[in-house]
């Protein structure tokens, strides 16, 4: 009986041990897990404010379209010099901008900046960063002047709506349609841009966040007087206002879908499709900079646009010095996809760039935009835990929404 | 009963009780969940954020200001301002203050001016946040109407996440 018992005294013991080895066990797990967790959302923080608070190295990364994604020895988006926080560098956004129909050839790229970052063993990433307001325009009605091949759109349909595709109601939306009346250039003579008309019409959007800027009378009365051996490029800047919030959307579209209607802006340098002549314009006046939205509250729209010279590189010797260098560093193997011009002068507020060219012996307007949306990552992840910080940054006076997510690459 | 059973039943009875003491404290001295504590922090964050913004743009003189001038229903415009600014998942409550410095006795007022529904909670006095941090900030009108310049406003912006 005796020896029985201690038999089980024993085996009850044994159970007893493996029931505090096993809560051991979990629980040592347990707080793992939530000192992962917690640590997650360090991390998270400490990229975001990396990423939005700090210039990087060398400092003016952005503008110095010298300085290749392989220079680069720190990642920051934040605008040099700026005293206030979240305020970001348009033309760092820029280097990270990958236009689908033409890829940025100074593009900093994903694993560049996870690499960058310090997290490219341990983490996955993914940054979005879109304007706070956005605008899709949707052209409703079209005028063709007699003689003229060109058709213009004169009314259009415009939906203001917030980062994740809410409409905005009661926005006060301004449409201010300009039009370039160029004379053709003949022989060596470069085209030449002879007026820039300039129209604006007002509206509040409804409940659904649309509204229509109708310019049905004054587009065509203007058009149907020109003489048809001029050309006429049109484009249409929106300006809109919400409750103090500001944004800014340029639109220009022509017949051909297939057109590059789009380019980068990276300091003073342009980068354009190298299908489009940018040569045949004179040089004095290649370009429409948007100035800065301060004064675009004031209703004087003409002088918000000024009109401006570009310096295209023609791939010969006879080139300017900065076009033979950005050739050798720059742009070394694809020099034959990129048609390069340098910009005579880019106000820092300036949001939108229109610049002219031929494509295929007809004239066209490319918008070039500087606050682009960007989403760079991986996509497609779908990790069992990730973090996601959302800031309101700015880019000039208009407010710009930045998104983090990351997590680990061992739980997806 | 012998003398040694009596030994082993005690070391079963004090194996047992000290196995029981074990899990019980293991389980309560767990940390509670640091992960909270972390989403809240980052929701103070992006309070701060969103009110610096909104006075940058002048919303509050926009909305608040304006609207009890007018007397309108300013309390809809200002939860829509914050709906489209805030992430969709993050619930919001604000509550809007006027201080009122009394010269003579030197006392401070808070004046409650929103009606208790700038807030995306579809009932805001029986929904509860699970996580949830709630931040002051102090505004003086600095904005147009001219008259209302040096009004100082007392805001309380709760952000959380749904229970």
């Amino acid at each position: 009986m005796h020896v029985i018992l201690e038999y089980l005294a024993i085996g009850v013991l044994i159970i007893l041990f493996i029931t505090i080895s096993l809560n051991m066990i979990e629980d040592v797990t347990g707080r793992l897990v939530t000192v992962k967790e917690e640590q997650l959302y360090n991390v998270a923080e400490r990229l975001v404010d990396k990423i939005l608070l700090t210039p990087g190295f060398p400092a003016d990364w952005g503008t110095n379209i010298m300085v290749s994604s392989g220079d680069l020895r720190d990642f920051g988006l934040a605008l040099n010099g700026t005293r206030a926080p979240y305020i970001i560098d348009p033309d760092k956004v820029m280097r990270l901008a990958n236009l689908s129909i033409l890829p940025n050839p100074l593009l900093l790229n994903y694993s560049r900046i996870v690499d960058l970052l310090g997290i490219s063993d341990d983490y996955g990433f993914r940054l979005e960063m879109k304007p706070m307001i956005t605008h899709v325009v949707q052209p409703l009605e079209w005028y063709t002047p007699p003689g003229n091949r060109t058709s213009f759109p004169t009314k259009f349909k415009i939906r203001v709506l917030n980062w994740y595709k809410i409409g905005l109601p009661n926005a006060n939306v301004t449409g201010i349609y300009v039009i370039v009346k160029i004379k053709p250039g003949a022989g060596n003579n470069p085209n030449k841009i002879e007026e820039k008309k300039i129209f604006a019409e007002g509206n509040l959007t409804d409940a659904l966040g649309e509204t229509i800027v109708d310019f049905t009378d004054v587009v065509p009365s203007y058009l149907e007087n020109q003489p048809s051996t001029n050309w006429f490029l049109y484009f249409l800047l929106i300006h809109t206002q919400w409750h103090g919030f500001v944004a800014v959307h340029g639109y220009s579209a022509t017949s051909e879908t297939d057109a590059p209607t789009q380019g980068y802006i990276i300091g003073d340098a342009i980068i354009l499709s190298r299908e489009l002549n940018g040569s045949s314009f004179n040089p004095n006046s290649g370009a429409i900079i948007v100035k800065d939205e301060i004064v675009q509250a004031v209703p004087q729209y003409k002088e918000l646009l000024n009109i401006t010279s570009i310096i295209w590189c023609r791939s010969q010797p006879n080139d300017p010095e900065w076009c033979q260098e950005v050739a050798s560093k720059v742009l070394p193997s694809s020099e034959d996809k990129y048609l390069i011009g340098k910009i005579q002068y880019v106000e820092r507020l300036s949001s939108h760039v229109f610049v002219f060219a031929q494509w295929r012996g007809n004239p066209i307007c490319v918008v070039i935009n500087r606050i682009p949306e960007i989403d760079i990552g991986e996509r497609s992840a779908q990790p069992a835990n990730s973090v996601t910080i959302t800031r309101i940054a700015h880019i000039y006076n208009y407010p710009y929404i930045v998104r983090l997510t990351i997590w680990r690459k061992v739980e997806g | 009963m012998r003398r040694g059973q009596v030994r082993v039943i005690e070391l079963l009875l004090a194996a047992f009780m000290m196995t029981v003491a074990i899990i019980f404290v293991m389980n309560f001295t767990r940390p509670i969940r640091s992960i909270y504590i972390r989403e809240t922090s980052d929701l103070r964050r992006l309070a701060y954020n969103l009110l610096n913004e909104l006075a940058t743009a002048g919303v509050f003189e926009d909305v608040i200001v304006r609207g009890n001038l007018s007397g309108t229903n300013w309390e809809d415009e200002m939860r829509l301002v914050l709906s489209i600014s805030l992430p969709p998942e993050v619930l919001f409550k604000m509550e809007v203050y006027e201080l009122r410095f009394s010269p003579v006795t030197g006392d401070i007022t808070f004046n409650r001016l929103d009606n208790g529904r700038i807030t995306n909670l579809e009932n805001s006095d029986e929904a509860k946040f699970t996580e949830a941090e709630s931040v002051s900030y102090t505004y003086v009108v600095v904005g147009e109407p001219d008259k209302v310049r040096g009004t100082v406003l007392y805001i309380v912006l709760v952000l959380g996440f749904r229970g």
